[in-house]
Order: structure tokens, then sequence, then C-alpha cells
């Protein structure tokens, strides 16, 4: 009997390339897969039209075989736009007229077979180039297919270091400054081999916790394993996090340079517009793998911060007045406690022009200002 | 060891005043942790921790929780009216600091704010009053109620009233009988928390406060209102209710100047006389 699968039995595991996979402290996580499929259509691959060039005598239950195409010639072949035409299939004609197609019929195919269930006569000046037909069609992609990997998860200072650091730049040593490599894991019992993070953002407000969310597109066919939830729970490999990000300590720095001196929240976004490279493949890209990029490329990868705080910053010049804002996470702090007491955990910093600031002020509330400033990383 | 302290052996304090009447207090803190529930594990508690690598060098850590919203005290205390009324000098969003001594212990707050405060009259009992507080600040031990950080307001003498020396003016009130009559202020707190502080920044009035004052009275003439009328003219009213000593001195007085009646029911049961319930509303602006 089928079962559904409750979320404490469906680990999500990352790895970057030549490192070791490890577990996700992931509180959502979502797997979506889409495929850009417009339909191909001809404004006339529903008519049926034969080259006769006389009326055509059918009688109950026969079966003739006759040549597509414009009457008189030249035979055009069934529609490619057209997935099959099902025997059975009727043929509707002006005066009344039905046909039916004997057998299954593919598109390219210049002869078909017809049969008529009474007598009747296919005129040639009103029924022969006026058919129709319900059309089956055919649909083909226009990109690759590709999926979407949306994990929601704790932020440390572990997790950010390794596959979800989207600068990929793990240590001063890296050459060159820009990492392009995939990532694989699974997700419960499905696994991906060929996924790329594309960004990665954080909200937090005063007070209270907060999770990340990175995105990651996914590439290939998927791998079902029904045994690796098992697998995994035989000898489970979990990241011991230990600590939380709380707005309670989370602070901003260098906020001054957008004109406040509190904050009641912010709005951390990275984000890379990455190309994927793909080779014609000369047998076509219906290989069990499925349709994977051979290369991904970062083109542009922006870092925003919109900072909410009591102001805004009125003096901006032509050239962008510069903000410099570093997000220094940190946990509760506890002193003498187990968890959540290593302060600080991470910082991100932004530096680049104020691109948006406003203020607003609503009935029983007060006025509060933001400024987004964006700083294109590469 | 082992022993209680009675009622006798208790003071409770505001702002470094001891206030009289106190009938009973409650109050405390209230933190609101949620569980950290991961995917392929559930609870992150001890048996996460066990089951994780490179354990050893520390014992584990215990359950997980985060807190979830700030951290916050309320009080509740129900008061005999024995002087003016303390209370409503610290309605006004100034924050103040409190709590209950006994022997050489206490349990106080500061940064406090009144929510809502009211005073309750009724036939054959003393005017009661019944405060909720909101504290900002640390609630618990580590507070000497006694000190003030600020100068306290000052109540007046010790002065009690009885039934026939409460003056209620609202509707029909001078040819029917008013057996009960109530007096409350609402204010909206709104604390505004910023980042990297685990204490309010800043701690706001939303305006207006609310006042209410409500009426029972046992009819005679008296003449209802229709609730369609309101579409013609809501009933605006000045109504109040003055509290004097048994000799005639003022104690306190409520009152709403324009309050808009906006409840008038009745209630009549088996054993008792019909009677007529009103309420009237007005909103205090902050200028």
């Amino acid at each position: 009997m089928s079962e559904y699968i409750r979320y404490e039995d469906v680990p999500v595991v990352i790895g970057s390339l030549n490192k070791e996979p490890s577990f996700v402290f992931s509180n959502q996580a979502s797997l979506s897969i889409q495929q850009s499929l417009p339909v191909k259509r001809y404004i006339d691959d529903h008519v049926i039209s034969f080259t006769n060039t006389g009326d055509i005598s059918f009688l109950a239950d026969e079966v003739k075989t006759l040549t597509l195409g414009s009457q008189g010639g030249p035979a055009i072949p069934l529609a490619d736009s057209i997935e099959i035409v099902p025997s059975g299939t009727l043929i509707t004609y002006p005066t009344g007229n039905k046909l039916y197609f004997e057998e299954d019929t593919l598109p390219g195919t210049y002869f078909i077979k017809v049969r008529a269930e009474n007598d009747c006569v296919i005129s040639e000046s009103i029924d022969c180039e006026n058919g129709e037909i319900e059309v089956q069609r055919n649909y083909s992609t226009d990109n690759p297919i590709a999926g979407d990997l949306i994990i929601n998860f704790y932020l440390d200072s572990g997790n950010l270091k390794s596959f979800f650091d989207l600068t990929g730049i793990f240590s001063e040593d890296d050459y060159p400054r820009v990492n392009e490599n995939k990532v694989t894991g699974f997700f419960g019992n499905y696994f991906f081999e060929d996924a790329y993070l594309e960004s990665l953002n954080f909200s937090c407000r005063a007070f209270y916790p907060f999770t990340a969310t990175a995105r990651l597109k996914t590439f290939g066919t998927l791998r079902y394993d029904a045994s690796n939830i098992d697998n995994f729970f035989n000898n489970p490999e979990y990241n011991a996090q230990k600590n939380l990000p709380h707005g309670a300590r989370t602070n901003i720095v260098g906020k001054e340079d957008a004109g406040m001196t509190t904050n009641l929240s912010f709005d951390y976004t990275i984000n890379s517009n990455r190309s994927y490279e793909f080779n014609l493949e000369t047998g076509g890209a219906n290989g069990e793998g499925g349709e994977l990029p051979v290369r991904s490329t970062k083109e542009e990868t922006v870092k925003a911060l919109r900072i909410e705080g009591e102001n805004i910053n009125p003096y901006l010049t032509l050239s962008g007045k510069r903000a410099n804002l570093k997000i220094e996470l940190e946990d509760i702090g506890f002193t003498d406690f187990e968890h959540d007491s290593k302060g600080k955990l991470n910082s991100f910093e932004v530096y680049g022009p104020i691109v948006s600031q406003d203020i607003s002020a609503g009935d029983g509330s007060y006025l509060r200002g933001t400024v987004t400033v964006q700083d294109t990383y590469r | 060891m082992k022993e209680g302290y009675v009622s006798y052996e208790q003071a409770f304090f505001i702002d470094g005043l001891q206030v009289s009447g106190v009938q009973s207090i409650q109050g405390g803190y209230f933190i609101t942790e949620a569980p950290v529930n991961v995917l392929g594990f559930g609870n992150v508690g001890e048996s996460f921790f066990e089951a994780s690598p490179n354990q050893g060098q520390a014992a584990p850590p215990s359950n997980m929780a985060a807190l979830v919203s700030p951290i916050e005290g309320r009080f509740e205390i129900e008061s005999t009216l024995a002087s003016s009324d303390l209370y409503l000098n610290y309605t006004g969003g100034q924050p103040f600091s409190g709590g209950v001594v006994y022997s050489d212990k206490s349990f106080g707050f500061n940064s406090g704010y009144i929510s809502q405060h009211q005073v309750s009259c009724q036939v054959g009992q003393l005017p009661s009053t019944s405060t909720s507080i909101l504290s900002f600040g640390d609630v618990g031990s580590g507070i000497n109620p006694k000190e003030a950080s600020f100068p306290h307001a000052n109540p007046g003498p010790v002065a009690f009233t009885n039934q026939e020396n409460i003056r209620v003016t609202c509707r029909g009130s001078s040819t029917n009988r008013v057996v009960a009559a109530s007096y409350r202020l609402s204010t909206q707190l709104d604390p505004i928390y910023v980042l990297g502080n685990t204490f309010a920044h800043q701690v706001d009035v939303v305006w207006p406060m609310i006042g209410e004052m409500a009426f029972s009275i046992e009819t005679d003439d008296y003449e209802y209102k229709a609730m369609r009328d309101y579409f013609v003219k809501p009933e605006l009213s000045d109504v109040s209710m003055e509290i004097f000593d048994c000799d005639q001195n003022l104690i306190q007085k409520y009152e709403i100047i324009s309050g808009r009646l906006v409840t008038e029911s009745i209630s009549t049961s088996v054993n008792n006389l019909i009677s007529v319930d009103l309420s009237y509303k007005t909103f205090y602006n902050k200028r």
C-alpha cells in the first residue's frame, strides 16, 4: 500500500563538487520541474484533402487508399504538427458524408486508408478538399528541461561557506575568483546530479529568528532510489548545527550611510543570472541522463540589501551615493547554554550605490524609511 | 522553611509608592518558544546531536528552541478604590516600575505601561479597580519595587466612599435607579523593536485611547432609543461618575464628554426587575 512520508523522514543532503555532501538544516524544500512545450499548429493541418479529380464513390464498409494533397496534385503528406491520427478518426464533410481512418496514421504519410460506414459519394466540387478531423497535436520544446529546487533552511556559518555561497569563493587560494560548479544531492528518495545555485535570500526583523531561501536550477533526469531514505537512516550523517541566527542580536554595520541609527528589518538577496550551455547531440538528447548543460556561466551576480529604519538618506549624488553595509549575523548568544551561544555566525557585506529609498507612514503605525543598496559583485 | 506569606506580609509598589487597597495581583513573564524541526529528522533535540558525527568534545546540547516573539511581562491588579485613582496618573504612556515585596524578596517589573484600567461601582460594594499592565523591560527578581526611577504621583489621603456618595449622570439617571456604573480606559501599546537589541527601543501609545462608560439602570420611566435612530442622529451625552467621601469631598471623578451611546440592552428575569445596560464610548486623541 502506498504511504505518505512524513517530513522527518525526508532528508535533504547536498554536496559541492569534490566535497563531502552534508545534511541541510532545512525546514522546507520543494522540487518542481517545468518544461516549456509550445504546441505545433498549422492553419490547415485539420483539413483532409485528396488529390482525386473526380467524385469518389464508397459502398458500405468499403476501404480505399487515397492520396493526400490538393485536387490534381501535388501530393502533400500529413502535417508534422499532428502527433498521430488514430484508427477510427472521423472525417466530416460539408455534405454530411462521413469517412473513418482505417488505421493509425503518422505525420509524413501520403497515402491513407479510409472507410465509409454507408454508401456515399465524396463529391469532387464540395467534399474532396474540405474534410475535417479533430487533431492530436505535436508539442516541441524550445528550452531545456529544468527544475527548481527551493530550500528553506536555518542559516549557519557551515552551510554558507560551501554550497550555499553563490560567490563560490571558499578560500583565499581559489582561482579563478568565480565558481561555476554544480552541486549534487538528494531530496528524500530523489537524486539530482546537476544543480546550480542561482539565488540566496533571507529577511530578518527585530526579535524574530529567520531562515534563508536558496534557489537552485536542476537539469537532467531525477534518479529515484526507493531505498535511499532507509539507507540514509541506517547511516545518518547529520550536520550538528547548534545555532540559529536571530534578530535580537543580528545587526547592520554602516547603517549611518543610509541615514539610519536603528533598523527594524532587512532583506538580503544575492542573485546570479546564469546561462547554461548545451551541446547539440548528433543522436538526439534522449539519453537516460536527460539533457545536461556542459557549462553554467555566471553572467552577473548582484547583491542587494534593503534595510528599514527610522529615516532615509536624502543626500544623493549624480554618480550614486555609496553605502557600505555589513550584516553581522548572530545567534541569541546565550552565555551559559549549549546552543545558540556562538554569537557571531557570519557576515554579509554590500558596498554600492543607494538605488532606492522611500518613507511611509500609515494609520496606527509610524514613519519608517527603507533604503536599498545594490552591489554588482561580478 | 516551608512557610507561607499571608496577605498582610506583602505590599505592592508602583514607582516606589506603596499602593493601598490592593485585593489581588497576578503577573509574570511569558516567553514564546517554538520547536526547531528539520526535514529528515524532525525535532532537533538531544537525539539529533547524539546522531551527529564529531560529538564527544562537549556534551551534546539539549533541545533546541527558537525564541519567536519579544519577551514581555503582564500584570493584573485588582484594587479597592481607597483614595484618588492612582493608576490614572500612569495611563498616558509613561513607563513605571513596580512589583510585589514580601519578606526580603520581590517580584517586580520595570518599563511598565497600563494597557487597560477599569473602575466599577455597584450598589452594596466599594468601588473597585482592575488594571492591566504590560512590561517591556525586565520582570521577576532583581528589581526593587521600592525604588522609584521617577517621582511618584501623590494619590492623596486614604478616603472611602459608600453607595450614597456616588453620583452618576447618564441618560435617565435623574428618574431611574442606577445600580452599577463603570469606566474603562483602553490603551493600545506599540513596542518598537530594532535589530540587535533585546529591549524595546521605543514604546508608543497607539492613539486614540478608548474611553468607555457603562451603566446598569433599573427602569421606571426610562425612554429607550431605537437602534435605527443612529442613522438620524447618534446620541451624544456628557456622562460622569463622581465618587465622594462621607464628608462630601470629591475623591475621584470619571467623565466622558460627548460620549456616543453605542449599547442599550434590556435584561429581565422571573426574580428580577427590568434593567437596561447602557454604554458610551469616546476616543481620546494625542492632542
